[in-house]
């Protein structure tokens, strides 16, 4: 498993294929609610959490469509296959480095973010990061194992934001609702049930992916 | 099946859509054999190779290799070897890492990336990114790739693609050795004369199934050339 995370990030810092791309979407997404959105400044922390997660699972659509096109040049993703590496290993794997790449992609939005909409994304900044983390895990867990069945179709970059974003709105949902209350001062045990509900669908998709990967892999 | 069968598959179907390519395939191979797999395109060989690969289901029939019915655990993975008709390797990983990264899938030792690469030819060439190789570099590494973790069944699909003289001298070597060894080696290939130079054992697979088998008396390259156009004639 650390032999695959080792290879995709080498991969990414070599190419520079899909950070510099999913910031370059981020900032577009932010820049035009920016100016299509004259807000109060009452009105902006509600809205404003809405908008960061509509640019991450936006942009994550872009990376997580990526997952498995480096395994599928050079036929790559045969070699893997006949390797004796554990199918779970593999999505959970791919999992690891599409979070970490998300992750990184978020710290490089999120200061931007914050000069666009002027809000107190700092004042608590552990909890933000545990909201944002928590909802790019259960992002991540449902386009990785998606990515690879979108793999198999003739128009993977339209089946695969069909196949996963009804799946993940719950999880905005929540992610939306609890960063709102972070960014108004909420501790973490003041979330409540979109804190339970986050939680709950990173556990239950990453489960699933890794029983369930050995299945879309093979044929 | 005797515990000296490498490979049995037993009524092997495939189909793709409406097109059925193997039809009730019939084969067993024993242990320490080398199997050189003839055939016109079409026929069956890189499908069949495949499916005993582990990478396609067979629609009906039963595959076994080693004793195990497929699919394979990790462990029976292990001890098979499969190149096909593409690469397998990284086009921005240099020759070295791409080996070191399979090595570490294979948990053996990242050592013998250099050792492969020695074998076939391309240490010169070992810390050049992939991309920048030609078809008959990259297809001396894929072999590299196949042979790093020492299998002991050798699929081998068209291993001859791109590769030049030299580098033909080179498999035919690998696989003598290899054979003397003990590897059982299953190639598909239409290049008759290398191939019945470093086999055991000669099959011709058309329409689907095995059309005519040398069993143990290997024709000559001239003698092959015509049971060929027969049995495929004869399918």
């Amino acid at each position: 498993m650390l032999a695959l995370i080792w290879k995709d990030i080498v991969l990414e810092a070599r190419t520079r294929e899909t950070l510099p791309a999913l910031f370059v979407l981020g900032v577009l997404i932010l820049v035009a609610f920016h100016f299509s959105l004259a807000m109060r400044p009452e009105d902006v922390s509600r809205v404003a959490s809405g908008i960061l997660w509509v640019a991450i699972v936006f942009a994550a659509i872009l990376a997580l469509g990526r997952t498995f096109v480096i395994e599928r040049d050079s036929g790559c993703i045969e070699g893997l296959l006949t390797s004796p590496v554990d199918r779970g290993s593999i999505y959970l794997a791919k999992l690891t480095v599409n979070t970490i790449l998300l992750l990184a992609f978020e710290v490089l939005l999120v200061p931007v973010f914050a000069l666009f909409f002027d809000v107190p994304l700092f004042a608590h900044p552990l909890r933000l990061a545990a909201i944002m983390a928590a909802g790019t895990v259960g992002i991540a867990a449902t386009g990785t194992l998606f990515a690879l069945a979108a793999l198999g179709t003739r128009a993977r970059e339209m089946v695969l934001p069909l196949l996963v974003l009804p799946l993940q709105a719950p999880l905005l949902i929540a992610a939306v609702q609890a960063t709102e209350l972070v960014l108004q001062g909420s501790t973490l045990d003041g979330l409540g049930v979109r804190g339970t509900l986050l939680v709950s669908f990173d556990v239950l998709f990453v489960t699933a992916g890794w029983l369930l990967f050995e299945f879309v892999l093979v044929d | 099946m005797s515990d000296d069968c490498a490979v049995s598959a037993k009524g092997l179907q495939r189909r793709f859509a409406a097109v059925q390519v193997l039809r009730g395939l019939d084969l067993e191979v024993a242990r320490g054999q080398a199997v050189a797999l003839f055939g016109p395109n079409g026929a069956g060989k890189s499908t069949l190779l495949r499916t005993l690969a582990g990478l396609l289901r067979a629609n009906d029939g039963v595959v076994r290799i080693f004793g195990e019915t497929l699919p394979a655990t990790g462990e029976l993975r292990r001890r098979i070897g499969y190149l096909g008709h593409e690469s397998f390797l990284y086009r921005d990983l240099t020759a070295r890492e791409n080996l070191a990264y399979y090595a570490r899938l294979f948990s053996i030792d990242i050592g013998r990336a250099q050792a492969a690469l020695v074998e076939v030819g391309m240490e010169r060439f070992a810390d050049r990114r992939v991309a920048t190789f030609s078809r008959g570099m990259l297809q001396r590494v894929a072999l590299a790739r196949v042979f790093l973790h020492d299998p002991e069944l050798l699929l081998l699909d068209e291993p001859l693609t791109g590769l030049d003289p030299q580098g033909a001298e080179v498999l035919a070597s690998m696989l003598v050795e290899r054979r003397k060894r003990g590897t059982t080696i299953l190639m598909a290939t239409h290049d008759l004369e290398r191939a019945l130079a470093c086999s055991t054992r000669a099959l011709v697979l058309a329409r689907g199934r095995v059309a005519w088998d040398s069993g143990t008396q290997m024709p000559s390259a001239a003698a092959m050339a015509g049971l060929y156009a027969g049995a495929v004639a004869a399918a």
